[in-house]
């Protein structure tokens, strides 16, 4: 059986995790003395409150961590961006790169009694390509997969229209997760999932109360942990409760007053009281996947002049930005892909951005060259108007906070008025669909950058609100997934990042997402998922006496 | 808080002295007054921020200190006066007119039109003024204009009462069965003879009321219902700042004691005003 | 007797059918089409448009959509949230105990710190003090207060849970902070009936037997002072209503005033038209009660 494996090794992750500041040795795991045991709970209080408990409408990197509580993968990554075998044993591809044979698990049954096989397989793959399902994992994960064949109960062959080796990543990530047949067939509300949702993960979902928490019990079933966990059987905890707790500072408080044992999302003003206190750890992971970048909207001015986007680039201070919000914990991020994936080009570091009379200048010949009274750019008595939509549930980070930062820093060095608008889901959508929007802000946490950037950039992209459609880019993009030759993808993928950075100004990278856990010392097996860098399951989590 | 149209006992006698708290909350409405009207002769940018100091401590250069994008917290405050002044007065103004109207139809007007105004006023009351306010934002949406109007409309009963109350003794005084045996002309003898008269508490009720709009809108921007950031409206600021109160307490708490100082002044000048014209008392 | 109390119900009756209209009216008035109002941020779909004309009785003539309307709230019927996609009542329902259990929780409160404060208030300068704290504590945004205790006895201090409903020490601070303006107002009222009972013939006549001041205060002047309080009922239930929306706001607890303001932002106007229906019916109830409690306390209004 031949393995696939990304050849530049994903090391940064690793580095990173040693980072943590309080200066255990960052292997994963906590520091908490001893052994790990069996049983008790524990109370982990997280930022974001999952949109869907489905794994298929999966949407927030925050909220990955609740999906491999109760679904798996049929594959999942080792600590340098290769596969390693999950609910599936092991795969094969064809010479062309158009046949996926995968061999499953024979000893897996769901939550609710049903049997892991083939049919499963295919059963979700099938819901998956259902019409308003799930529009997104339709039209990019999925859209060079042809049909899926069950060999026998075991095997089952994917055959693509042409080459992606983005499919291994579809099968490791968490829209790739397997819900039992039988919750596909009766739930009656599959796309919210919950309780009705049966999984084959190590903990099972049996409580969520919207606002307030999600609890978790132990599956005692659970016999089929992948080589990269921490134990074999089923975990540690008894049970285990997620509180949503959306302010950082309720969190840190919670944390720092016993009431729960672990948090996440722990910004940079707080972090001095987790590190004053010598019960509790801190640790970081970069995460995988696209930086956080604003995106601009080409479809209408003033973006659809390249001399704006690069003003606007050029206006801003973000390492300034940064350490005003983030005091010096945030990487600055150069590119749309993130640092930590091989396919990052360290040689733009540097090359554009923070030159105030740069940024004057361009505008000037851009036409906006008047300001009105309250010191706004304007041309034809337009006001230099441009707008930022954030829906509240992906906010995290602060990333509203940094909105505002660097609102003000454009207004004051080149009169440019962003403004910004957090607002719910719906009308973010209504915003998105209508085009009443010229920055687009995102990150995503894919553990292949490729992915990010298909959903991102390419034309026909689930969440292209750059509206550049160029078929130079999407020949890029296509190029990078039509090989396994890693050496192509790279090169590929440096060009296309010449291509939206440097040439065409279409995003403007602020910094590489990263996630923050604090923990008890009481608590063990604290760790960070390997090549995505987000918290894991709490599949090894162990509570000490 | 509400408005004590009865004046209990106990406190005229604790405020028998009051001249040096009236005195400091004139002080203090008067500069409030100037923060709304002129905030430049106090203060700076509002907006103007420093990445580079952000959550420092009060100091000579930041009396209040500054906030978590570097923000002069001092300046945002007196820029913030502005909000407030313009939503509690326009929203006072909306129930002082509509007040009015209701009362004095109500108190002139036919049994039944009485009854109806009445018991709508008593509707009106029965939605508590949160509510009422977000049932309006929930249909026009958020905005300055929705505030207003729903503190306003919230608002409405108070005055609705009382003018109602001052008209039955009004057009049961002499000079008014006088003008009326002269043959004064209805419109006439409303505009110059009971408007005027039934007017008396409403100023003084105003001032209170004014307070009690403060409080309203300073909550409901809190909720995020009122001026979006970066304006510097008092709710607003105080909620962008609570995740920072631990590290940074001056950024939500500073601004928060100016609302209740506001508050507590024009609690204080209306109860003097109460007294003054009231007459029931010499001060 | 029975003409009086019928009065008052029909009274109360009366004002319900002006809260419902009312609310009903705002829901015309707004902006847009009407269906778009009543899906908010919710699905649109054909099949959920058709459920709504035939829901809300649109194809009808526009009386008959009132009747409809009005039919459904007597019968307890609070329509369906598009936005949540359940029953309005569901929604309600579901979170209605820890609103109850906190509003409960601080009148009680309020109450009892009312009471003291008046009670000790015979000395003048606990009265200086107490009125000049009560006027502090009426003017402070109840937001302010709550972040300030929050921040310093769960953070700080981490006496109690910082957030959600889990146990009986989470209700306290949420408690206390919608407690206290109830409280400052209260006392205020309850001082004042005092100062007037204390001077009443019955309390002359009370000393003049020799009783103690205490015995006269605590037996005879506080039952007297305690009947203007229960004027107040009505507007401690306003007070009660406001603070759920912002004290759950603030402690992060569930119930109704979450329900409220995610209604709100979300454009949910079922819901919102629901909870300000229920409210208003609340309200009602508790009036009614107080105007029935005062017949039944003071027979000289029973002739009116």
């Amino acid at each position: 059986m031949r393995r696939i494996r990304l050849a530049a090794a994903v090391t940064v992750t690793l580095l990173l995790l040693a980072a943590c500041s309080s200066g255990d040795d960052g292997s994963s795991g906590g520091v908490a003395a001893g052994q790990p045991v069996s049983g008790g709970s524990v109370t982990w209080a997280v930022e974001t409150e999952p949109i869907t408990f489905n794994p298929h409408q999966y949407s927030q990197a925050k909220a990955r961590l609740l999906v491999w509580n109760t679904f798996e993968a049929l594959l999942t990554h080792d600590d340098e961006g290769g596969y390693e075998p999950w609910l599936a044993t092991g795969y094969d591809v064809s010479a062309d790169g158009r046949t996926y044979t995968l061999t499953l698990r024979t000893d897996v049954t769901f939550s609710d009694g049903t049997v892991f096989d083939a049919n499963a397989v295919k059963a979700n793959i099938d819901q998956l390509r259902t019409p308003g399902y799930a529009p997104t994992v339709a039209a990019v994960q999925l859209k060079n997969l042809d049909t899926v064949e069950v060999e026998d109960a075991s095997t089952v062959v994917l055959h693509l229209r042409k080459a992606d080796v983005l499919i291994l990543d579809f099968l490791s990530s968490p829209q790739g997760a397997q819900i039992s047949p039988t919750s596909l067939k009766e739930a009656r509300d599959l796309k919210a999932g919950g309780p009705e949702l049966a999984g084959t993960g190590p903990f099972i979902l049996d409580r969520y109360t919207p606002g307030q928490e999600v609890h978790f019990t132990r599956n005692p079933d659970y016999d089929w942990a992948p080589a990269n966990a921490g134990h074999t059987g089923p975990a540690y905890l008894d049970e285990i409760t997620y509180r949503f707790l959306k302010e950082s500072s309720v969190r840190v408080g919670a944390l720092t007053s016993g009431q729960v044992q672990v948090i996440e999302g722990v910004p940079a003003t707080d972090e001095a009281l987790i590190t004053a206190d010598e019960s509790l750890t801190l640790e970081r992971g970069l995460n995988s996947g696209s930086a956080y970048s604003y995106y601009f909207n080409t479809a209408h001015a003033p973006f659809d002049d390249l001399r704006v986007r690069q003003a606007f680039r050029e206006a801003l201070d973000v390492d300034a930005v940064l350490t005003g919000v983030y005091r010096g914990t945030a990487q600055r991020a150069w590119s749309v892909i993130g640092p930590t994936s091989p396919f990052y080009d360290a040689s733009l570091a540097k090359t554009y951005g923070g030159d105030t009379a740069e940024a004057n200048r361009l505008l000037d010949a851009a036409g906006w060259a008047t300001k009105d009274a309250e010191g706004y750019r304007t041309k034809g008595g337009e006001r230099l108007t441009v707008r930022l939509v954030q829906p509240a549930p992906y906010v995290r980070d602060r990333r509203d906070v940094l909105a505002q930062a660097v609102q003000a820093a454009v207004k004051q060095s080149a009169g440019i008025d962003l403004q910004v608008q957090l607002v719910d889901q719906g009308t973010a959508t209504t915003a998105l669909t209508d085009g009443a929007y010229e920055v687009f802000d995102n990150s995503r946490a894919d553990t292949d950058a490729g992915a990010a950037l298909n959903l991102l950039l390419a034309s026909t992209g689930a969440i292209n609100r750059t509206g550049f459609k160029d078929a130079g880019l999407d020949g890029l993009l296509d190029a990078g997934v039509s090989t396994t030759d890693a050496a192509e993808r790279t090169e590929a993928y440096r060009e296309l990042q010449k291509l939206v950075v440097t040439d065409q100004a279409l995003v403007l990278p602020l910094y590489a997402p990263q996630d923050q856990v604090a923990f008890s010392n009481a608590v063990g097996g604290v760790h960070f998922e390997p090549t995505a860098g987000v918290p894991g399951s709490a599949y090894d989590l162990w509570a000490g006496k | 808080m509400s408005i004590m149209l009865t004046r209990p006992r106990a406190a005229i006698r604790t405020l028998r002295r009051p001249r040096i708290g009236v005195g400091l909350a004139v002080i203090f409405l008067a500069l409030a007054l100037t923060a709304a009207l002129r905030p430049s002769l106090l203060a700076g940018d509002p907006l103007a921020a420093d990445p580079l100091h952000v959550l420092e401590a009060p100091s000579a250069l930041h009396w209040f200190g500054t906030d978590q994008l570097g923000r002069d917290v001092f300046f945002r405050v007196v820029h913030g006066a502005r909000h407030s002044l313009v939503i509690s007065v326009a929203a006072i103004g909306i129930s002082v007119g509509v007040g009015i109207l209701i009362g004095l139809t109500a108190g002139l007007g036919h049994r039944v039109a009485d009854e109806a105004l009445s018991r709508s006023v008593d509707a009106l009351s029965a939605f508590p003024l949160i509510l009422l306010a977000l049932l309006f934002i929930a249909i026009a949406g958020i905005g300055t204009t929705s505030l207003i109007v729903a503190i306003g409309v919230a608002l409405v009963p108070h005055f609705a009462r009382v003018v109602r109350a001052q008209t039955f003794v009004v057009r049961r005084a002499a000079y008014v069965t006088h003008a009326v045996s002269f043959g004064t002309s209805k419109t006439r003898l409303v505009v110059r003879h009971v408007l005027p008269n039934v007017l008396g508490p409403v100023p003084v009720l105003a001032v209170i009321g004014l307070g009690e709009a403060i409080l309203l809108a300073a909550g409901l921007s809190f909720l995020g219902m009122g001026p979006q950031p970066p304006s510097p409206e008092w709710g607003a600021m105080i909620s962008e700042s609570r995740g920072y109160l631990h590290i940074a307490w001056w950024a939500s708490i500073l601004p928060g004691a100016v609302v209740t100082a506001t508050i507590i002044s024009l609690t204080v000048t209306g109860r003097f005003l109460q007294r003054r014209f009231e007459g029931r008392e010499t001060v | 007797m029975t003409r009086a109390i019928l009065r008052r119900v029909g009274a109360g009756a009366l004002v319900l059918w002006a809260a419902a209209t009312a609310a009903y009216l705002a829901l015309l008035a707004a902006p847009g089409d009407i269906v778009d109002t009543i899906i908010g941020d919710g699905a649109d779909t054909p099949v959920i448009r058709a459920q709504i004309i035939r829901e809300w009785h649109l194809d009808s003539p526009p009386v008959v959509q009132y009747l409809g309307y009005l039919a459904r709230a007597v019968t307890g019927d609070l329509g369906r949230s598009y936005l949540l996609q359940r029953p309005v009542a569901e929604v309600i329902g579901g979170q209605l105990a820890p609103t109850l259990r906190l509003a409960a929780a601080a009148a009680v409160f309020g109450l009892l710190l009312a009471l003291v404060l008046a009670v000790a208030a015979r000395r003048p300068w606990v009265r200086r003090l107490s009125s000049t704290a009560e006027l502090v504590v009426v003017s402070t945004p109840p937001f302010l207060i709550g972040i300030v205790l929050l921040s310093l006895f769960s953070f700080r201090l981490g006496w109690f849970p910082v957030s959600g409903d889990r146990t009986v020490a989470a209700l306290v601070l949420p408690a206390i902070t919608m407690g206290l303006p109830i409280a400052g107002t209260l006392a205020q009222v309850l001082r004042d009936g005092l100062d007037r009972a204390l001077d009443e013939p019955f309390a002359v006549t009370a000393r003049a037997r020799g009783l103690r001041e205490s015995a006269v205060l605590v037996r005879h002047a506080l039952r007297h002072a305690l009947l203007p309080a229960v004027t107040m009922l009505g507007w401690s239930f306003g007070v009660l209503v406001a603070g759920t929306v912002i004290i759950e706001n603030v402690y992060g607890r569930p119930g109704l005033g979450q329900v409220t303001l995610q209604a709100v932002s979300g454009g949910d106007m079922p819901v919102v038209l629901a909870v300000v229906v229920l409210s208003a019916a609340a309200f009602v109830l508790i009036n009614t009660c107080a105007d029935l409690a005062y017949l039944i306390i003071d027979p000289r209004l029973r002739r009116s």
